[in-house]
Formats: structure tokens, sequence, C-alpha cells
């Protein structure tokens, strides 16, 4: 069994992103937009008052946030909906692969465009500008396969998060409200470091950390050795749970489809 | 050998009412009122293997949805069916290696992308050899002219053009069966002889089964010896295009007699008789008496100076299906 076909379905996916490279463009002057508002907002609470760990650590962290952010930067339920709206679904689903595969590599070849259009941009301003310390090659390393297991488990959360458009028809709200509950929930928001223990205990048993705190936690250096497998474990652990309730998320959908017209 | 073998195939839509108005809409995130619709109901279909197969039936007869389940897309609300030994449904993927299919209205196309490089996705999806695929491009070319659009992005080809490349890219792999799903909707006649040619030749000297929804008569009438009609979901006709015919024309003698005849009383079959001057047009069923019976029977009562005999009319036929169904 071929792996080409996954590979040929990536790159014409990559390909197909930078036929919207203004799309890229713009999307990388929010991040710059949203770069430059942290650094406004939390120099002013750092002239207000002490920040845990100072006011450098908290830059670094966000930036690293943003970095993930756009890599696993995913609309599956957009490209979902858009299919079972117009019925061109049955064009996936008349070829000899899964659904899911479909989806998940349309996905990955994406996420190459987005990580040398969006994510590495990021880092490289937030590096000049806001002095983010770079990680070494070994770090880097670490770093980038924790990217991908975020990238995997976001994919999975939006895969299961899409199914629901078999019933609602509608993705836009589906999809604001899963990003905005992981970005609040995830750390790309505001450092979880300085939630009060408590709070912290409890978004530490949500999935959503693991799709961009546990990366950040590798990029500012903060773990080796066994806690560095213990981040992996912990991701693998949620990817685990959302492939299981995908599956069965698509085999209730399957048997929703109507496929509308003609 | 059976290629395709449906038995009591039904499949039920949920159709769920919403009222009217603004109260209406607000009613139907509580209340989920619904009926149930019959797209397709106890149907039988056999077909052979090397067949051509014309699907035809009024919009909402239920066609794409038969083909959506043949294909393994949508499961059955019940009924068996068996492609080539396989359960479409269950074995989605392993069946989706033998057929092709192409949803008129549909595109499968890479938008943005040049036209090759959706074709070049499929080789490697459907896994066609190096050698295969070029070869097979080159004799798509030579059909369907897909060379002069070849590395043009999707969005700007024509409707005509665009069609090309899908019908190419369900034969790409020479599956056992193509499924096509209205070909030729909005094309004009060069392209849909172009298309119709294409199709033709992959039946006979590929022998590939092909089964086609259209509502095009020159479709029907080019490439279907056998054709299925179906009506509210209830399969109305199977058979060949020509008995179709000839049971649903009644067809017509144009006669012009020397002097007055009175036909009618006399020979069998004979439907009705519309007379001007010595031109006689008689109607007469085909099923009772043939046109030479008829004609002969004529000869030897009248002085007859001239006949024509008019040729069946499959368009009428069809539209009389459409508007009446098959009731005689």
């Amino acid at each position: 069994m071929g792996l080409k076909k996954y590979y040929a379905l990536a790159r014409n996916s990559f390909r197909e992103s930078t036929a919207y490279r203004l799309d890229a463009v713009t999307t990388l002057l929010s991040s710059i937009v949203f770069l430059v508002l942290y650094f406004a907002v939390w120099t002013a609470i750092d002239s207000s008052g002490e920040i845990d760990g100072g006011l450098s650590q908290v830059l670094t962290y966000l930036v690293a946030g943003q970095v993930v952010s756009n890599a696993a930067f995913i609309q599956t339920e957009k490209f979902v909906g858009e299919r079972v709206r117009k019925g061109t679904v049955v064009n996936e689903l008349k070829r000899p692969l899964g659904f899911m595969s479909h989806v998940y590599f349309h996905e990955l070849g994406h996420a190459v465009f987005n990580i040398g259009a969006k994510a590495l941009p990021v880092l490289a301003m937030g590096a000049l500008f806001l002095d983010v310390p770079v990680p070494g090659p070994l770090q880097s390393l670490y770093f980038a396969l924790s990217v991908f297991l975020a990238f995997n488990l976001v994919f999975l959360v939006a895969y299961t998060n899409s199914m629901l458009v078999f019933w609602t028809k509608v993705d836009w709200s589906l999809r604001m409200t899963r990003s905005t509950v992981q970005n609040l929930f995830s750390g790309v928001l505001f450092p979880l470091y300085l939630l009060p223990s408590g709070l912290e205990t409890a978004f530490s048993l949500l999935p959503f950390r693991a799709m961009a705190d546990s990366p950040i936690q590798v990029f500012l250096g903060n773990v080796s050795g066994t806690s560095l497998l213990g981040i992996y474990g912990i991701q693998i652990f949620w990817i685990i749970v959302f492939f299981v309730i995908s599956r069965l998320a698509w085999s209730k959908a399957r048997n929703k489809l109507t496929v509308q017209g003609g | 050998m059976t290629l395709i073998e449906a038995e009591n195939l039904s499949k039920t839509f949920r159709i769920y009412n919403q009222g009217e108005g603004v109260k209406g809409y607000l009613k139907s995130f509580v209340s989920r009122d619904y009926r149930e619709v019959d797209a397709v109901e106890d149907l039988d279909l056999e077909i052979e293997e090397g067949e051509m197969v014309g699907y035809i039936g009024s919009n909402g007869a239920g066609k794409s949805t038969t083909v959506k389940m043949l294909t393994g897309i949508l499961e059955p609300s019940s009924g068996r069916i068996e492609i080539d030994g396989l359960d479409p449904h269950a074995q989605r993927k392993r069946n989706a290696m033998n057929i092709g299919v192409v949803f008129g209205q549909k595109t499968q196309l890479w938008w943005d992308l040049p036209v090759k490089e959706s074709f070049r996705l499929l080789k490697e999806i459907y896994e066609v050899p190096d050698e295969k695929y070029d070869e097979r491009i080159d004799r798509f070319d030579d059909v369907l002219q897909l060379s002069e659009f070849w590395d043009q992005p999707v969005r700007k080809l024509s409707l005509g053009q665009k069609m090309r490349c899908e019908l190419a890219a369900s034969f790409l792999h020479y599956p056992k069966i193509v499924y096509l799903d209205e070909p030729t909707i909005g094309l004009d006649v060069a392209v849909k002889e172009r298309i119709r040619e294409f199709i033709k030749e992959m039946n006979s000297e590929e022998e590939i089964t092909v089964m086609l929804t259209t509502h095009d008569i020159g479709d029907i009438e080019d490439l279907c010896e056998r054709i299925v009609v179906l009506d509210e979901g209830k399969k109305i006709y199977d058979g060949s295009l020509d008995a179709l015919v000839n049971r649903f024309t009644s067809r017509r003698l144009l006669v012009e007699f020397r002097g007055d005849a009175d036909v009618y009383p006399e020979i069998e079959g004979v439907l009705e008789t519309e007379e001007s001057g010595s031109e006689v047009e008689i109607v007469f069923d085909p099923g009772t008496v043939s046109a030479s019976d008829l004609i002969s029977g004529l000869l030897e009562r009248h002085e007859v100076v001239d006949f024509q005999l008019k040729e069946p009319d499959v368009e009428s036929v069809v539209k009389k299906i459409y508007n009446e169904g098959l009731e005689e």
C-alpha cells in the first residue's frame, strides 16, 4: 500500500494554499497585530506590578504560542462544511481512501505552507523585535515534534467538531466556538503558568493545554529528559482519545449523510 | 457475468417540516415534525458485464440516489446490493477501486491547480503505473483533446472542458464500472458528441460497464441499447429502447388514396384516422398489426398512390413517460 497517494494529496493541498498567498499575508499581519498588542498590554501590566518570571518570559511564551497556533491553524469545519452543504462530499466518498485521511492530508499540506508563510516569519519577528531567544538545533527538533503532535490533536478535535456539520449544516459558528475555547484554554491568549494553582490544575485536565502550552514549554527549555517525555505522553494520550471519539463521530455522521440535490 | 445486482433496494429520507414565518422557524428548534419520502422503492436491477445502461426518469425520480447507493456513498434503508461480489457500503474502499464516477454537477477537480495536478493525484490514488498512465492520457487526449488546457488552472476552463476532464478522470484507472450522473448536462452539441464517442469507445474496446443517468435524448439514442426508467422511486420499465418506443408510440402511416377510402373498420389495429382530402393519416398499434401487414392490407383493398411511414420518436416517448408515467 503506497504512501504516494497521501503525499500527492498533501502536495496538491500545499500548492492550493500557495494560490491564496494574500490570505497568508493577512493572517500573518493579524499575528503581528497580536504581538504588538501583547507587547503593549504586558508592558503596562509589568509597569504596575510584578509578573511571575518577568516580562521577557511572558513575551517569549506568547510569541511561541503564536508560532504554534499558526503552524497548527486548522479549518476542518470549513472544509467539511462546504462539502456537506454543496454535496461535493460525494467526490471524497467515491474514492478508495478514508474520509478522515482525505481531510488529514489536506490539512497537512496546508500546514506545511502555514509553517513557512506564517509560523517562521512570526518567530523571526519575535527574535528581531522582542528579543525572543531562539532555541538551539536539538531543542528546536524537540519543539518541532511537539508542534507536530499539537497539530494532530487540533486536527482531531476540529475533525470531531466538524462531524456536527452533518446535522447543523453550518460550519462557521462551530469553528469559531472551537477556536475561541481552544485559544482561551491552550495558552495562546495568556500564559497558563500565571494562573492560580487551583485553576492551573483544572486547565491541565483539559485537552487544550496539549495544543499550545505543551510545545511552548519545550520552546522555553523548561523541560528535558523525562519531563519532555511526559509532555509528549500527554499529547499522545489526548491524540488517542480524540482519535477514538472522531471515529465514532464519523460512523454516526456517515449514516446521517443525505447528500443535497442532484 | 452479472456485475451489478440490486434486490428490493429502498432508500427513505426524512424531510423535516419547517412551519411558516418566524414562528415556524422557532418552533422547528423544539418540535421536529418530519415526513418520510421514499426516494427509491423496492428496486431490482441486474446489469451484466460490458453493458451500457441508460437510467432515466424525471427530476427527483431517484436516479442519483440509486447511483449513490450503488457507489457505496449512501447506505440503503433496506435491500441488498452486490457489485462484483462486494457490498459497496460496507466495503466502500475496496469497491471504489473498481469504479469510476462522474457527478455532472459536482466537480472533483482542484479548482486552483492546473488540470494535470488533479490527474496526477488520481494516478496515485488508483495506483496506475507510469507507462499505463502516459498511454491512457494520450489515448484520452485523442478523443477528448485535453492537451489544449492541460496546464491551465481548472477555474479558467469552460464547462465543456471541465466535463471532458471529469470524464477522463473517471476512466483513468480503467475501472470495471463507470457511473455517469448526467455527464452531458449543459454542454453544446459538439462537446456532447465527443463525450459520447469517448464513452462508446471505452465501453466497446475496454469492456467497461457503463451506467448513465441523463435527460438528454441524444445520449439515450446514441449510447443505450438498454434503458431503465424510474418514476417516483419505482422502476417502471427495463428493456431495450426499441421495444419501449414501439410500445409507447402508436405509429403513424400517411397514405394518399385515389378516390375515397374508408379504412378504419376493416383492419384490426388501426386506432384512429385523420382525413384531409385524399390523404389519410392512420394511427395504428404496432403490437396488433405490423406496418407491412397494414400496408399490404391497404394495397389489397384500395388504390394507393403514395404512402409514408412516420418514424417513432424517442423524444416524444420520453416526454410522455416523464409526464404520465407508463400507464397505458
